[in-house]
C-alpha cells in the first residue's frame, strides 16, 4: 500500500474515528442536550408502547421538520380512536366522535423563552451516564437524570447512539419506582420517514384557528402578580403566558425539565376539586375563594399541591 | 354534513349525556321539560338508557329507566282525561306546568336517584365503541379525564381505591372539556420546554384512567 492509499484510507476513516471519540467524550449533560435537539430536529417515525401503572398503550408517531417547524402526528393504536396532529402553528386533538380540541402551538405562545441548559438543570438534577445496551434493535446509551429532591421525577433514558433520540424513557417517581415509560419497538429516521405533509387535510385541521386570542405578546418572567410566588417549590420558575381566554390566568412553572401549568379562573358552576390524571400527567383542582385553580403537570402530587398554594394567602 | 344533520347529532349527543347523568344539575329542569314535551326525545332517551344498560349489563337499571320514560309519556297522555272534568282551584298551576313538574320529579328520579336506589351508584361501563357515535356513556371519561377524587388537603398521598371510589364524582361536561383543553395546552408547552419522549401528548392519547 503506497503513501497515497494510506492517506486516502486515513481520510475515509477520520469521520468514524471522530464519531467514536465524540461519543466517548460526551458528558451526561451533553447527552441530554443531544437528545433534546434530536427530538426537535430529526425526522422520525415509529411505533412505541407507553406504560403507566399496569396499563400499556401502543402508539404510532411521525415527526418531521419542515421550514424549521415541527410537524407531528401521534395516533393511538389501542382502545379509543384518538390522534394529535401538530401543524406549523397549532395542535389539534381528535377523538372517536370527531370532537376536537385545538390549541396554539407552543412556539406561538412561548416565543423565544429561554431553554434551560444542562448547567441550569444541574441545580435541581444530577446527570449520570448509565450502561450501553440495545433498544429497538439499535445501540443505545443510558442517561440517568436524578432529582436532587422529591418534588420532581427522575428519568432513565436510553438514547439512540446514532441519532440521540430517546428509544426508551423510564420516569421514576419520588420513591424511585417506575411511574411511566415509553419504549420504541420500531423506529425509522431521516429519509425513511413517511412524509406527514401528504395528509394535508389533517394539517389544515390543525391550523384552524384554535382560539379567539387576537394578539400574542411574548412571554415575560412574572414580576408582579397577586400570587405568593415565594411559596413555589424550589427550582420552579414562573413564565406568564398570554391566556387563550381573557378570564383565565395561566402560569407555566418549570425547572427546565419538568413543567407545571397553573390555571386560575373565576369559579363557575360545580368546581373541580381533587385529583385526576391522564396518562402520566397529574391534575389537581381546588377552590380558592371565588376562584377555581387547576394545576396540571407530570410531577409528584405534593408538588401540584404546593403550586396551588400560591393563591392561598390572597 | 348537512346543517340539519349536525343539529340532530348535537341533540343526540346532549341526550346521550343526559342518559349518562352527565348534564349539570342546573340543566336538569330544562331537560325534564324537553322530555315532557318531545316524544321523539323521550324515545331516544329511553333507547340510550337501554343501550347503555346493555353495554354494562345493567338490565335492572335499563328496565327502570325505560319504564320511567314510558311512565312520563303515559302520564302526559292520560293527564287531560283525568284532569279535565275536575274543577281546578284558582291558584293551581297551568296544566302543562303541572305535568312537567310531575315528569320532572320522575325523570329526576331516573337520572339522579334511581341508580343509587337500586344499588348502582357508580356503574362501571365498558369502553365506548366507535360504531356508536353517540352511544350512552356512564362516567366514562370523554378525553381520558372525568372522574375525580375529592378532597383538597395539602400533602395527602393517593387515596385508597375504596376511599377514592366513595369520593369520586363526575365532572360537568363543561368542566371536563375545559380541563381537557388545559391538558392539551400544557402538554404542548411542556414538550417545548423539554423533550424526553417521542411526543409530549401521550397523556391525551393514553387510554389509561388510573384509579386515583
Amino acid at each position: 500500500m503506497n503513501r497515497d492509499s494510506r492517506f486516502l484510507l486515513g481520510l475515509l476513516a477520520l469521520p468514524f474515528i471522530l464519531c467514536g471519540w465524540a461519543g466517548a467524550s460526551e458528558s451526561p449533560s451533553d447527552l441530554y442536550e443531544r437528545m433534546r435537539d434530536a427530538v426537535r430536529n430529526i425526522d422520525y417515525e415509529g411505533r412505541f408502547v407507553y406504560q403507566v401503572g399496569d396499563q400499556l398503550d401502543a402508539m404510532y408517531v411521525v415527526h418531521r421538520l419542515q421550514n424549521g417547524r415541527s410537524l407531528e402526528r401521534l395516533v393511538a393504536l389501542d382502545g379509543k380512536h384518538k390522534q394529535v396532529i401538530r401543524g406549523a402553528s397549532a395542535v389539534a386533538c381528535l377523538d372517536a366522535h370527531q370532537r376536537r380540541i385545538s390549541v396554539l402551538g407552543a412556539g406561538s405562545r412561548l416565543g423565544d423563552a429561554p431553554v434551560a441548559s444542562a448547567d441550569d438543570l444541574g441545580q435541581v438534577y444530577r446527570f449520570e451516564e448509565g450502561e450501553r445496551y440495545r433498544v429497538a434493535g439499535r445501540p443505545a446509551r443510558e442517561l440517568i437524570i436524578r432529582p436532587r429532591d422529591d418534588l420532581r421525577f427522575g428519568y432513565r433514558i436510553a438514547l439512540d447512539e446514532a441519532t440521540g433520540l430517546p428509544l426508551r424513557t423510564v420516569v421514576l417517581d419520588e420513591n424511585g419506582k417506575v411511574h411511566s415509560q415509553t419504549l420504541f419497538v420500531e423506529l425509522k429516521t431521516g429519509s425513511l420517514v413517511t412524509p406527514i405533509e401528504r395528509d394535508l387535510s389533517a394539517l389544515q385541521l390543525a391550523e384552524m384557528a384554535p382560539s379567539p386570542m387576537a394578539a400574542v405578546s411574548p412571554p415575560a418572567l412574572l414580576s408582579e402578580a397577586p400570587l405568593q410566588l415565594d411559596k413555589l417549590p424550589p427550582g420552579f420558575r414562573p413564565i406568564r403566558l398570554p391566556a387563550s381566554n381573557p378570564e383565565v390566568q395561566h402560569l407555566l412553572l418549570t425547572d427546565g425539565l419538568a413543567s407545571v401549568s397553573l390555571y386560575i379562573e373565576p369559579l363557575q358552576g360545580q368546581p373541580f376539586e381533587g385529583y385526576s390524571s391522564a396518562g402520566a400527567v397529574e391534575m389537581y383542582g381546588a377552590r380558592r375563594g371565588d376562584r377555581q385553580v387547576v394545576v396540571v403537570g407530570e410531577v409528584p402530587r405534593r408538588t401540584l399541591d404546593s403550586i396551588a398554594q400560591v393563591l392561598d394567602s390572597e | 354534513m348537512k346543517p340539519s344533520q349536525s343539529a340532530e347529532d348535537q341533540a343526540a349527543e346532549s341526550l346521550s349525556s343526559l342518559a349518562d347523568g352527565e348534564v349539570a344539575s342546573s340543566e336538569l329542569d330544562r331537560w325534564v321539560h324537553r322530555l315532557a314535551s318531545d316524544e321523539a326525545a323521550r324515545a331516544r332517551f329511553a333507547r340510550y338508557r337501554l343501550i347503555g344498560a346493555q353495554m354494562g349489563s345493567e338490565e335492572t337499571l335499563a328496565v327502570n329507566a325505560s319504564c320511567v320514560a314510558e311512565r312520563v309519556r303515559e302520564a302526559l297522555r292520560d293527564e287531560p282525561t283525568i284532569l279535565a272534568p275536575r274543577q281546578r282551584p284558582a291558584f293551581s298551576l297551568p296544566r302543562v306546568a303541572l305535568g312537567a313538574a310531575v315528569a320532572a320529579g320522575v325523570a329526576l328520579l331516573a337520572v339522579g336517584l334511581a341508580p343509587s336506589i337500586i344499588g348502582l351508584s357508580e356503574p362501571q361501563m365498558p369502553e365506548e365503541s366507535p360504531s356508536f357515535a353517540f352511544a350512552p356513556r356512564l362516567s366514562v371519561p370523554a378525553e381520558g379525564i372525568t372522574l375525580v377524587a375529592g378532597g383538597s388537603e395539602v400533602g395527602h398521598s393517593k387515596p385508597g381505591a375504596a376511599e377514592a371510589a366513595q369520593r369520586w364524582k363526575v365532572l360537568s361536561p363543561e368542566m371536563r372539556a375545559k380541563i381537557s383543553r388545559y391538558l392539551v395546552e400544557h402538554n404542548e408547552l411542556a414538550g417545548h420546554i423539554a423533550a424526553q419522549r417521542p411526543s409530549s401528548h401521550l397523556g391525551y392519547i393514553s387510554t389509561h384512567e388510573p384509579g386515583q
